[in-house]
Protein backbone atom coordinates (compact mmCIF):
# COMPACT_ATOMS: atom_id res chain seq x y z
CA UNK A 1 0.00 0.00 0.00
CA UNK A 2 1.49 3.30 -1.06
CA UNK A 3 1.53 5.71 1.52
CA UNK A 4 0.86 9.36 1.13
CA UNK A 5 1.98 12.55 2.81
CA UNK A 6 -0.23 15.02 4.01
CA UNK A 7 2.43 17.40 4.84
CA UNK A 8 1.76 20.24 3.62
CA UNK A 9 4.80 21.67 1.87
CA UNK A 10 5.12 24.58 3.91
CA UNK A 11 5.04 22.49 6.82
CA UNK A 12 7.62 20.66 5.04
CA UNK A 13 10.02 24.08 4.74
CA UNK A 14 9.23 25.34 8.17
CA UNK A 15 10.87 21.71 9.49
CA UNK A 16 13.69 21.97 7.51
CA UNK A 17 14.26 25.73 8.57
CA UNK A 18 13.69 24.55 12.39
CA UNK A 19 16.28 21.95 12.01
CA UNK A 20 18.80 24.28 10.13
CA UNK A 21 18.78 26.93 13.21
CA UNK A 22 18.66 24.09 15.67
CA UNK A 23 21.80 22.38 14.11
CA UNK A 24 23.58 25.65 13.13
CA UNK A 25 23.26 27.11 17.20
CA UNK A 26 24.44 23.57 18.56
CA UNK A 27 27.11 23.66 16.05
CA UNK A 28 28.08 27.27 16.72
CA UNK A 29 27.66 27.17 20.49
CA UNK A 30 30.51 24.08 20.33
CA UNK A 31 33.50 25.91 18.05
CA UNK A 32 32.61 29.05 20.60
CA UNK A 33 32.96 27.01 23.66
CA UNK A 34 35.85 24.74 22.31
CA UNK A 35 37.56 28.18 21.53
CA UNK A 36 36.87 29.87 24.16
CA UNK A 37 38.24 26.70 26.11
CA UNK A 38 41.74 27.45 23.97
CA UNK A 39 41.76 30.99 24.52
CA UNK A 40 41.71 30.51 28.53
CA UNK A 41 44.41 27.84 28.04
CA UNK A 42 46.19 30.46 26.24
CA UNK A 43 45.48 33.21 28.28
CA UNK A 44 46.30 30.88 31.48
CA UNK A 45 49.71 29.69 30.08
CA UNK A 46 51.06 33.74 28.85
CA UNK A 47 49.63 34.80 32.52
CA UNK A 48 52.00 32.02 34.36
CA UNK A 49 55.06 32.66 32.30
CA UNK A 50 55.26 36.09 32.49
CA UNK A 51 54.57 35.73 36.71
CA UNK A 52 57.63 33.14 36.39
CA UNK A 53 59.56 35.97 34.60
CA UNK A 54 58.87 38.76 36.75
CA UNK A 55 59.99 36.34 39.92
CA UNK A 56 63.19 35.78 37.91
CA UNK A 57 63.82 39.72 37.40
CA UNK A 58 63.62 39.91 40.86
CA UNK A 59 66.16 36.85 41.58
CA UNK A 60 68.99 38.32 39.31
CA UNK A 61 68.23 41.50 40.44
CA UNK A 62 69.02 40.57 43.79
CA UNK A 63 72.40 38.15 42.85
CA UNK A 64 73.46 41.18 39.97
CA UNK A 65 73.23 43.84 43.51
CA UNK A 66 75.39 40.81 45.93
CA UNK A 67 77.60 39.80 43.02
CA UNK A 68 78.52 43.66 42.31
CA UNK A 69 79.63 44.02 46.04
CA UNK A 70 82.38 41.38 45.29
CA UNK A 71 83.45 43.24 42.18
CA UNK A 72 86.90 42.98 43.48
CA UNK A 73 86.70 38.95 43.94
CA UNK A 74 85.07 38.46 41.08
CA UNK A 75 87.22 40.38 38.65
CA UNK A 76 90.61 38.59 40.24
CA UNK A 77 88.85 35.05 39.77
CA UNK A 78 87.91 35.89 36.61
CA UNK A 79 91.66 36.92 35.49
CA UNK A 80 92.65 33.87 37.08
CA UNK A 81 89.90 31.62 35.66
CA UNK A 82 91.09 33.18 31.61
CA UNK A 83 94.79 33.02 32.70
CA UNK A 84 94.02 29.08 33.61
CA UNK A 85 91.86 28.03 30.85
CA UNK A 86 94.95 29.58 28.61
CA UNK A 87 97.46 28.04 30.30
CA UNK A 88 96.43 25.02 30.39
CA UNK A 89 95.66 24.94 26.89
CA UNK A 90 99.21 26.04 26.06
CA UNK A 91 100.51 23.31 28.21
CA UNK A 92 98.51 20.58 26.55
CA UNK A 93 99.80 21.95 22.88
CA UNK A 94 103.62 22.88 23.36
CA UNK A 95 106.10 19.95 22.49
CA UNK A 96 108.69 19.34 24.68
CA UNK A 97 111.82 19.83 22.26
CA UNK A 98 114.06 18.84 25.04
CA UNK A 99 112.78 15.22 24.74
CA UNK A 100 113.69 15.11 21.10
CA UNK A 101 116.74 16.27 21.29
CA UNK A 102 117.49 13.38 24.45
CA UNK A 103 116.31 10.89 22.12
CA UNK A 104 118.15 12.08 18.80
CA UNK A 105 121.27 11.53 21.29
CA UNK A 106 120.26 8.42 22.49
CA UNK A 107 119.57 6.25 19.04
CA UNK A 108 122.61 7.87 18.21
CA UNK A 109 124.91 5.05 17.55
CA UNK A 110 128.96 5.47 17.78
CA UNK A 111 130.47 7.05 15.56
CA UNK A 112 127.63 9.55 14.34
CA UNK A 113 128.16 13.11 14.47
CA UNK A 114 124.65 15.62 14.58
CA UNK A 115 125.70 18.73 12.75
CA UNK A 116 122.18 20.51 12.56
CA UNK A 117 118.77 19.59 13.69
CA UNK A 118 116.11 21.73 12.27
CA UNK A 119 112.42 21.94 12.65
CA UNK A 120 110.60 21.70 9.59
CA UNK A 121 106.38 22.78 9.38
CA UNK A 122 104.34 20.57 10.74
CA UNK A 123 106.00 17.51 12.10
CA UNK A 124 108.67 17.05 10.80
CA UNK A 125 112.45 17.49 11.55
CA UNK A 126 115.31 17.75 9.43
CA UNK A 127 118.51 16.06 10.94
CA UNK A 128 122.51 16.55 9.04
CA UNK A 129 125.78 15.01 10.63
CA UNK A 130 128.63 13.00 9.33
CA UNK A 131 129.94 9.15 10.41
CA UNK A 132 132.61 7.23 9.79
CA UNK A 133 130.95 4.99 7.29
CA UNK A 134 127.62 3.85 5.39
CA UNK A 135 126.69 1.34 7.84
CA UNK A 136 127.01 3.86 11.18
CA UNK A 137 124.35 5.77 9.18
CA UNK A 138 122.12 2.94 8.50
CA UNK A 139 122.01 1.94 11.94
CA UNK A 140 121.06 5.62 13.04
CA UNK A 141 118.35 5.71 10.68
CA UNK A 142 116.93 2.09 12.03
CA UNK A 143 117.46 3.28 15.49
CA UNK A 144 114.85 6.26 14.94
CA UNK A 145 112.40 3.91 14.23
CA UNK A 146 112.59 1.13 15.84
CA UNK A 147 110.37 0.50 18.49
CA UNK A 148 112.25 -2.23 19.68
CA UNK A 149 115.48 -0.16 21.02
CA UNK A 150 115.41 0.23 24.43
CA UNK A 151 118.05 2.33 25.50
CA UNK A 152 116.12 5.44 25.33
CA UNK A 153 113.12 7.21 27.08
CA UNK A 154 110.02 3.80 27.08
CA UNK A 155 107.52 6.52 26.60
CA UNK A 156 108.67 7.75 23.22
CA UNK A 157 109.62 4.44 21.68
CA UNK A 158 107.59 5.50 18.42
CA UNK A 159 108.46 9.07 18.89
CA UNK A 160 110.02 8.80 15.39
CA UNK A 161 107.50 7.31 13.08
CA UNK A 162 109.56 6.86 9.45
CA UNK A 163 112.78 8.26 8.46
CA UNK A 164 113.54 10.03 4.45
CA UNK A 165 117.50 9.83 3.90
CA UNK A 166 117.46 12.83 1.65
CA UNK A 167 121.32 12.59 0.54
CA UNK A 168 124.75 10.84 1.58
CA UNK A 169 127.79 12.20 0.48
CA UNK A 170 131.46 10.60 0.83
CA UNK A 171 134.16 13.55 1.63
CA UNK A 172 137.22 11.73 0.79
CA UNK A 173 139.32 14.66 2.53
CA UNK A 174 137.94 13.78 5.85
CA UNK A 175 137.15 10.66 5.31
CA UNK A 176 133.68 10.91 6.39
CA UNK A 177 130.33 10.47 4.86
CA UNK A 178 127.91 13.15 5.62
CA UNK A 179 124.02 12.51 5.52
CA UNK A 180 121.19 14.45 5.47
CA UNK A 181 117.80 13.35 6.86
CA UNK A 182 114.08 13.97 7.01
CA UNK A 183 112.36 12.46 10.32
CA UNK A 184 108.85 12.61 10.33
CA UNK A 185 107.57 12.89 14.58
CA UNK A 186 104.78 11.50 16.68
CA UNK A 187 104.09 14.83 17.79
CA UNK A 188 101.65 14.20 20.59
CA UNK A 189 104.07 12.25 22.43
CA UNK A 190 106.40 15.30 22.89
CA UNK A 191 103.29 17.07 24.94
CA UNK A 192 103.19 17.49 27.97
CA UNK A 193 100.40 16.40 30.23
CA UNK A 194 100.54 18.16 33.30
CA UNK A 195 99.22 15.62 35.76
CA UNK A 196 101.96 12.75 35.15
CA UNK A 197 103.50 14.41 32.02
CA UNK A 198 106.26 12.94 30.29
CA UNK A 199 109.18 15.04 31.39
CA UNK A 200 111.59 13.96 33.49
CA UNK B 1 8.85 41.56 1.62
CA UNK B 2 12.55 40.86 0.67
CA UNK B 3 13.89 43.00 4.06
CA UNK B 4 11.12 41.78 6.08
CA UNK B 5 12.86 37.41 4.90
CA UNK B 6 15.87 38.79 5.49
CA UNK B 7 15.35 40.28 9.27
CA UNK B 8 13.60 37.14 9.95
CA UNK B 9 16.51 34.79 9.02
CA UNK B 10 18.53 36.77 11.16
CA UNK B 11 16.46 36.71 14.04
CA UNK B 12 16.83 32.72 13.43
CA UNK B 13 20.43 32.60 13.60
CA UNK B 14 21.16 34.72 15.75
CA UNK B 15 22.49 32.72 18.38
CA UNK B 16 24.99 31.09 15.47
CA UNK B 17 26.37 34.77 13.86
CA UNK B 18 26.98 35.64 17.60
CA UNK B 19 28.68 32.65 18.29
CA UNK B 20 31.01 32.83 14.83
CA UNK B 21 31.47 36.53 15.80
CA UNK B 22 32.76 35.92 19.39
CA UNK B 23 35.19 33.22 18.04
CA UNK B 24 36.38 34.85 15.72
CA UNK B 25 37.17 37.86 17.44
CA UNK B 26 38.62 35.37 20.49
CA UNK B 27 40.72 34.25 17.18
CA UNK B 28 42.00 37.48 16.71
CA UNK B 29 42.69 38.91 19.81
CA UNK B 30 43.63 36.03 21.98
CA UNK B 31 44.23 32.90 20.30
CA UNK B 32 46.53 34.09 17.36
CA UNK B 33 48.72 36.91 19.46
CA UNK B 34 49.19 34.08 22.49
CA UNK B 35 49.89 31.52 20.11
CA UNK B 36 52.79 33.05 18.19
CA UNK B 37 54.25 34.97 21.95
CA UNK B 38 54.21 32.45 23.93
CA UNK B 39 57.40 30.40 22.15
CA UNK B 40 58.80 34.05 22.41
CA UNK B 41 58.15 34.17 26.46
CA UNK B 42 59.26 30.31 26.84
CA UNK B 43 62.33 31.24 25.39
CA UNK B 44 62.57 34.50 27.14
CA UNK B 45 62.22 32.58 30.89
CA UNK B 46 64.62 29.93 29.64
CA UNK B 47 67.06 32.48 28.89
CA UNK B 48 66.29 34.26 32.48
CA UNK B 49 66.30 30.81 34.23
CA UNK B 50 69.52 29.77 32.95
CA UNK B 51 70.99 33.56 34.19
CA UNK B 52 69.62 32.92 37.32
CA UNK B 53 71.69 29.50 37.64
CA UNK B 54 74.38 31.32 35.93
CA UNK B 55 74.62 34.11 38.89
CA UNK B 56 73.54 31.50 41.68
CA UNK B 57 76.42 29.60 40.94
CA UNK B 58 78.51 32.09 41.07
CA UNK B 59 77.23 33.71 44.11
CA UNK B 60 78.26 30.68 45.83
CA UNK B 61 81.37 30.39 43.67
CA UNK B 62 82.52 34.17 44.97
CA UNK B 63 81.60 33.26 48.85
CA UNK B 64 84.02 30.29 48.77
CA UNK B 65 86.45 32.99 47.10
CA UNK B 66 86.00 35.33 50.44
CA UNK B 67 86.85 32.22 52.59
CA UNK B 68 89.82 31.28 50.37
CA UNK B 69 90.92 34.72 49.64
CA UNK B 70 94.44 34.25 50.25
CA UNK B 71 94.32 31.16 48.04
CA UNK B 72 93.19 33.34 45.34
CA UNK B 73 95.43 35.71 45.92
CA UNK B 74 98.34 33.10 46.17
CA UNK B 75 97.58 30.78 43.16
CA UNK B 76 96.75 34.42 41.02
CA UNK B 77 99.72 35.58 41.76
CA UNK B 78 101.61 32.30 41.13
CA UNK B 79 99.82 32.29 37.74
CA UNK B 80 100.67 35.65 37.09
CA UNK B 81 104.34 34.73 37.38
CA UNK B 82 103.67 32.11 34.38
CA UNK B 83 101.80 34.75 32.33
CA UNK B 84 102.14 38.18 33.56
CA UNK B 85 99.47 40.90 32.59
CA UNK B 86 102.13 43.34 30.57
CA UNK B 87 105.00 42.16 28.21
CA UNK B 88 107.78 42.58 31.08
CA UNK B 89 110.68 42.31 28.27
CA UNK B 90 113.41 43.29 31.09
CA UNK B 91 112.29 40.35 33.39
CA UNK B 92 111.94 38.06 30.75
CA UNK B 93 114.98 38.82 28.45
CA UNK B 94 116.81 38.20 32.43
CA UNK B 95 115.30 34.90 32.89
CA UNK B 96 115.96 33.81 29.37
CA UNK B 97 119.94 35.11 29.84
CA UNK B 98 120.43 33.59 33.02
CA UNK B 99 119.21 30.44 31.70
CA UNK B 100 121.35 30.30 28.87
CA UNK B 101 124.55 31.57 31.06
CA UNK B 102 123.76 29.06 33.75
CA UNK B 103 123.72 26.73 31.04
CA UNK B 104 127.08 27.15 30.10
CA UNK B 105 125.57 29.21 27.07
CA UNK B 106 128.09 32.42 25.33
CA UNK B 107 125.19 34.10 24.27
CA UNK B 108 125.97 35.78 21.21
CA UNK B 109 122.66 37.77 20.30
CA UNK B 110 119.37 38.31 22.14
CA UNK B 111 116.39 40.45 21.01
CA UNK B 112 112.82 40.57 20.84
CA UNK B 113 110.00 41.87 19.43
CA UNK B 114 105.95 42.17 20.13
CA UNK B 115 102.98 41.11 18.52
CA UNK B 116 101.99 37.90 17.95
CA UNK B 117 98.84 37.22 18.97
CA UNK B 118 97.41 33.64 20.28
CA UNK B 119 93.64 32.96 21.21
CA UNK B 120 92.29 30.23 23.21
CA UNK B 121 89.16 29.51 20.72
CA UNK B 122 87.41 26.96 23.75
CA UNK B 123 87.36 30.25 26.22
CA UNK B 124 87.03 33.07 23.51
CA UNK B 125 90.27 34.06 25.20
CA UNK B 126 93.11 36.30 23.12
CA UNK B 127 96.72 36.74 24.76
CA UNK B 128 99.91 38.08 23.01
CA UNK B 129 103.32 37.10 22.84
CA UNK B 130 107.02 38.42 22.99
CA UNK B 131 109.01 36.77 20.08
CA UNK B 132 112.83 36.09 21.57
CA UNK B 133 115.78 35.22 19.31
CA UNK B 134 118.34 34.10 20.90
CA UNK B 135 121.92 32.90 19.28
CA UNK B 136 124.51 31.64 21.16
CA UNK B 137 127.41 28.99 21.05
CA UNK B 138 127.10 25.92 23.44
CA UNK B 139 127.65 22.34 23.38
CA UNK B 140 125.08 19.53 22.77
CA UNK B 141 124.92 18.77 26.63
CA UNK B 142 124.44 22.59 27.43
CA UNK B 143 121.78 22.67 24.79
CA UNK B 144 119.86 20.28 26.08
CA UNK B 145 120.31 21.71 29.44
CA UNK B 146 118.94 25.26 28.26
CA UNK B 147 115.89 23.63 26.73
CA UNK B 148 115.10 21.97 29.86
CA UNK B 149 115.30 24.90 31.67
CA UNK B 150 113.50 27.03 29.78
CA UNK B 151 110.75 24.36 29.69
CA UNK B 152 110.58 24.48 33.64
CA UNK B 153 111.19 27.98 33.88
CA UNK B 154 108.55 30.03 36.32
CA UNK B 155 107.58 32.46 33.42
CA UNK B 156 106.41 30.83 30.45
CA UNK B 157 108.59 30.47 27.13
CA UNK B 158 107.72 28.33 24.09
CA UNK B 159 110.83 27.03 22.33
CA UNK B 160 109.05 27.81 18.66
CA UNK B 161 111.58 27.02 16.23
CA UNK B 162 115.56 25.92 17.25
CA UNK B 163 118.27 24.81 15.02
CA UNK B 164 122.12 24.41 15.60
CA UNK B 165 125.10 23.97 13.44
CA UNK B 166 128.37 22.74 13.97
CA UNK B 167 131.19 25.16 14.47
CA UNK B 168 133.60 26.05 11.64
CA UNK B 169 136.54 26.62 14.59
CA UNK B 170 138.44 23.87 15.79
CA UNK B 171 136.72 23.28 18.37
CA UNK B 172 134.00 20.48 16.76
CA UNK B 173 132.03 20.09 20.21
CA UNK B 174 130.61 23.41 20.46
CA UNK B 175 127.73 24.31 18.42
CA UNK B 176 126.12 27.97 17.12
CA UNK B 177 122.60 27.74 18.18
CA UNK B 178 119.81 29.76 17.16
CA UNK B 179 116.58 29.73 19.31
CA UNK B 180 112.94 31.43 18.40
CA UNK B 181 111.38 31.68 21.44
CA UNK B 182 107.96 32.86 22.62
CA UNK B 183 106.70 34.40 25.84
CA UNK B 184 103.07 34.48 26.11
CA UNK B 185 101.08 37.41 28.18
CA UNK B 186 97.84 38.50 28.76
CA UNK B 187 96.02 41.89 29.49
CA UNK B 188 93.57 41.39 32.07
CA UNK B 189 90.43 43.35 32.73
CA UNK B 190 89.79 45.68 35.62
CA UNK B 191 86.13 46.02 35.32
CA UNK B 192 83.63 43.23 37.00
CA UNK B 193 81.06 41.49 34.45
CA UNK B 194 78.49 40.21 36.50
CA UNK B 195 76.39 38.46 34.14
CA UNK B 196 79.40 36.15 33.42
CA UNK B 197 79.59 32.62 34.59
CA UNK B 198 82.49 31.88 36.64
CA UNK B 199 84.02 28.06 36.26
CA UNK B 200 86.75 28.60 38.52
CA UNK B 201 86.94 25.94 41.11
CA UNK B 202 89.99 26.20 44.01
CA UNK B 203 89.14 22.98 44.71
CA UNK B 204 89.23 20.51 41.42
CA UNK B 205 91.39 18.06 40.49
CA UNK B 206 92.57 19.58 37.90
CA UNK B 207 93.56 22.74 39.19
CA UNK B 208 95.24 21.85 41.99
CA UNK B 209 97.54 20.01 39.58
CA UNK B 210 98.19 23.21 37.53
CA UNK B 211 98.73 24.94 40.54
CA UNK B 212 100.99 22.07 41.80
CA UNK B 213 102.78 22.47 38.61
CA UNK B 214 103.35 26.05 38.44
CA UNK B 215 104.76 25.68 42.16
CA UNK B 216 106.82 23.31 40.72
CA UNK B 217 108.31 25.60 38.26
CA UNK B 218 111.88 27.76 38.73
CA UNK B 219 111.35 31.29 39.45
CA UNK B 220 114.54 33.59 38.62
CA UNK B 221 114.99 36.18 40.55
CA UNK B 222 116.22 39.48 38.72
CA UNK B 223 120.09 39.01 38.35
CA UNK B 224 119.95 43.10 39.27
CA UNK B 225 122.48 43.78 36.21
CA UNK B 226 120.10 43.07 33.31
CA UNK B 227 120.33 46.28 31.73
CA UNK B 228 123.84 44.64 30.86
CA UNK B 229 122.28 41.72 29.45
CA UNK B 230 119.23 43.28 27.84
CA UNK B 231 118.52 42.98 24.60
CA UNK B 232 117.18 45.22 21.48
CA UNK B 233 114.15 45.30 20.17
CA UNK B 234 113.35 44.03 16.50
CA UNK B 235 110.91 43.69 14.55
CA UNK B 236 109.45 40.23 14.41
CA UNK B 237 110.67 40.11 10.47
CA UNK B 238 114.25 40.53 11.40
CA UNK B 239 113.78 37.72 13.79
CA UNK B 240 112.55 35.34 10.65
CA UNK B 241 115.78 36.62 9.12
CA UNK B 242 117.96 35.78 12.14
CA UNK B 243 116.39 32.33 11.53
CA UNK B 244 117.18 32.01 7.65
CA UNK B 245 120.24 33.64 8.09
CA UNK B 246 121.14 30.62 10.98
CA UNK B 247 119.73 28.36 8.10
CA UNK B 248 122.57 29.26 5.81
CA UNK B 249 125.25 29.81 8.14
CA UNK B 250 124.24 25.70 8.84
CA UNK B 251 124.19 25.27 5.15
CA UNK B 252 127.31 26.78 4.38
CA UNK B 253 129.11 24.89 7.55
CA UNK B 254 127.99 21.87 6.03
CA UNK B 255 129.09 22.09 2.25
CA UNK B 256 132.62 23.23 4.13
Amino acid sequence: MQSINLIPQQEVLEQTKEKAVRFSTWFSVAVLVILGGIAGFYIYQTQTIKEQIKGLDGEIAGFRGEISKLAQVEVSARNLDKKYATLKDIYANRSLYSLLSTEVVARRPEGIVIDSITLQKGSTVNITGHADNYISIALFTNNLVSTQYDKGDPLLKTLFTTVTLNSVSLEKSRNIVRFSINVDLSLDLLKEKISGHTKD
Amino acid sequence: MDTQKIKNTIINFLVPILSLVTCLILFVTVIYPSFTRIPLLRQDLEGKTKLRDVLSDKKIRLGRFIDFKTVLEENSMLVNRVMPDEENVPGLLDQVDQIARESGFDVTRLSYSLGETGSNEANDVTYSSVLISLGADGTYPQMVSFMKAIESASRMVNITNYRFSTGSGEETDVLSLTFILSAPFMKVQSSAVTDEPLALDLASPDFVAFINKVKGLRYFEKSGDSARKLGNEVSPEEIIEALEEAEQTSESSQSQ
